[in-house]
């Protein structure tokens, strides 16, 4: 047995006031401080001698940030948001530090003790909405804000392992600062029967990390040096309708939208998905109140599979059938889909308690939504290659019991 | 006003865990053949060979066409070159050329109008001193029987890169969890022994090992390659799949390998 693992762990401390000026004037302030504690890695194996059990140093940082907001109604049609943020990340010791040169070997080191300042980043985060009453029925919305995020999804691409990695920024990974601004249309139908709504939005994002090609990363502790940096940009746009009233209500919801990047190291420094990308994304809710007791439901969700690397051929060396790729992130996972339904029994109100039960079935029609693609040689043909998928969760049915006093 | 708690107790969950494992079709792009260049040159021959090939669609049959009518240059940096004729379609060999510590070799592919180069050189030769049995009790990984351990010094003060090769009864192990290198950083310049954990062995087989003292472009090279292929290193590294860090100019697949090999038999008893 070898087992893998990584994690963080937090220490928060937070505070938030509101302080109510006048009918038409809300401020909020507060601060909070978060103590992060990173375990990069761990591996341990009982299969001994062949496997070293090895620990990769933890990381330590501070968090912090204070803000204030003020909410203010210019009118009874124009209303806005503003604030600033200020936060702060500080990486401390214990720990060592290393530099790298071009061909990722350390030239450098730098030890620290504990509760040694290591580097330290501080970014303001302005943020402004406004939303504009047009008449009984209809908005528009407005608004910016820079977000700083001080710690980063790293995800590889492969479609065999699908890892996601959390890794704090350092003397060589800087923050992430994103800008987004979205616009949005709102307008009720129907005396408010239906809810409507259209956004957009772009977002731009610096400072983004990916795996180098070759990257050895599991228990790297120079994980660093197997990085590229670049940049990011998403983009899309947002369909609602939700029905609110009435025997039978639920949303009806669609997303398209892109989210891209850019290195100078991969795919000949083109824009390509991250693995986030969706593309398409739908999902539909309804429920039907059959009678007083019986409630049904049913959900429908949909997306486009994930952006992944394939291979597109193969050749041999040292007589072994070596995969050949194209670009990164260049294929998709199969698209995921998936109808839960379920049904709710309401028993009697009851003077000190009330109780339901709930009968669901998740994947009611058994998609087999592949969780991971393996390539590897037939079995009994050495010379075929194929494509092998992973499926958990195919139809389960549950039983709950909800009891409330 | 009262609080209301809820408590939710799952009764029943009739779970289905039917993981489940199938072949499926997916629609893999048709690429440009590309050239596949494997060449080698070691201290332990005078016919070096290089392979030219090209690559095949991945779900097709495994059939990688010769490349032939290439012009194959080594050359040295003591001023020897040597144009290797094709023995066998696309099969390219040297007649006199033997592999030195040391040396600076140039490898030069001319084919299609497009020519590919690379440059390597011969490391320092390791040799093994001996090797040795240890006896271990089945695991979930291997049967029980003896694992083959190899003893070498390493040169100290230098970077040095091995590959081990196993063969069981005469025949390589290969397949990509059979392949076994590792570089010094842990043992510079210390006798070692490194326990070559892949199989174990039973009493009368004969296993003979190879081990290569490589240079850090073969040793990168070999590190990426099982990286990312398929094999069980992909879920060690688990890192992003990408063709290996080649020697090798102007997009060609393969790479340009110096290296020296000892070699040691030991009959487990």
């Amino acid at each position: 047995m070898i087992d893998i693992t990584s994690g963080i762990e937090d220490f928060n401390l937070k505070e938030d006031f509101q302080y109510f000026i006048n009918p038409k004037n809300t401020l909020k302030f507060g601060f909070n401080c978060i103590y992060h504690t990173f375990m990069p890695g761990e591996i341990s194996s009982d299969d001994e001698g062949f496997i070293n059990s090895k620990i990769i140093d933890e990381k330590y940082a501070i968090e912090s940030a204070a803000y204030f907001s003020h909410k203010f109604d210019v009118s009874n049609l124009l209303k806005i948001t503003y604030g600033l943020r200020y936060s702060n990340f500080s990486v401390i010791g214990p720990g060592i530090v290393y530099s790298y040169n071009e061909n990722d070997e350390i030239i450098d080191s730098t030890s620290y003790n504990k509760g040694e300042l290591i580097k330290n980043y501080g970014y303001f985060e302005p943020r402004i909405s406004a939303s504009y009453i047009l008449n009984k029925k209809s908005s528009v919305k407005i608004s910016y804000a820079r977000n700083a995020q001080y710690i980063h999804l790293l995800s590889n691409s492969t479609s065999s392992t699908p890892t996601d990695l959390w890794l704090p920024s350092s003397t060589i990974i800087e923050p992430q600062i994103c800008d987004q601004l979205a616009l949005g249309y709102f307008r009720n139908f129907n005396n408010n029967t239906f809810e409507t709504s259209v956004e957009i939005y772009y977002k731009d994002m610096q400072n983004q990390i990916d795996y180098q090609n070759g990257a050895d990363i599991l228990l790297n502790e120079k994980v660093e040096s197997q990085l590229v940096f670049g940049s990011g940009r998403a983009y899309g746009i947002e369909l609602f309708i939700k029905k609110k009233t009435g025997k039978l209500n639920g949303w009806i919801g669609y997303t398209f939208s892109r989210t891209e990047r850019t290195f100078n190291e991969i795919n000949e420094g083109n824009w390509f998905p991250s693995k986030q990308d969706r593309t398409h994304d739908v999902s539909i809710v309804g429920m039907y109140s059959l009678n007083k007791k019986w409630t049904l439901s049913a959900t429908w969700v949909f997306n486009t599979g994930n952006a992944v690397t394939f291979p597109s051929g193969k050749y041999v060396i040292d007589g072994l059938t070596i995969p050949l790729y194209t670009d990164r992130n260049g294929y998709r996972m199969p698209d995921y889909h998936r109808l839960d339904i379920g049904a709710t029994y309401t028993n009697k109100k009851k003077k000190r308690y009330e109780s339901s039960w709930n009968f669901s079935v998740y994947n009611a029609y058994a998609r087999k939504n592949a969780y991971s693609i393996d390539f590897r040689e037939n079995e009994n043909d050495p010379t075929m290659t194929e494509a092998v998928r992973l499926a958990l969760f195919q139809i389960v049915p549950s039983i709950t019991y909800n009891f409330k006093f | 006003m009262k609080k209301r708690r809820a408590i939710i107790v799952t009764i029943l969950s009739i779970f289905v865990f039917t993981a489940c494992e199938d072949v499926i079709e997916i629609d893999l792009d048709n690429i440009e053949p590309k050239l596949v260049i494997e060449a080698v040159i070691t201290d332990q021959t005078l016919q070096q060979t290089v392979k030219l090939t090209k690559t095949g669609d991945y779900f097709e049959p495994g059939i990688y066409p010769a490349v032939s009518y290439a012009n194959v240059i080594i050359r040295d940096d003591l001023g020897n070159s040597e144009n290797l004729p094709e023995i066998n379609p696309g099969v390219y060999q040297t007649t006199n050329l033997q592999g030195t510590t040391g040396v600076v070799y140039n490898l030069s592919v001319e084919v299609e109008d497009m020519e590919y180069t690379a440059v390597s050189e011969m490391p320092v030769k390791v040799n093994i001193d001996t090797l040795s049995t240890e006896f271990f009790e089945a695991t979930p990984r291997f049967d029980e029987g003896y694992m083959v351990k190899c003893h070498f010094t390493d040169p100290a003060g230098i970077s040095n890169y091995y590959r081990f090769k196993i063969y069981e009864n005469g025949i390589l192990l290969n397949s990509s969890g059979d392949f076994i290198i590792r570089d010094d950083k842990i043992f510079d310049g210390n006798a070692v022994q490194i326990p070559l954990a892949i199989k174990t062995f039973q009493i009368n087989d004969t296993v003979a090992v190879e081990l290569l003292s490589l240079n850090k472009d073969t040793y990168d090279y070999y590190n990426t390659l099982i990286g990312g292929s398929s094999g069980p290193g992909d879920m060690m590294s688990s890192s992003t799949p990408a063709n290996p860090v080649s020697n090798i100019n102007n997009g060609a697949m393969g790479y340009f390998g110096v290296y020296t090999i000892s070699s040691k038999t030991i009959i487990i008893q």
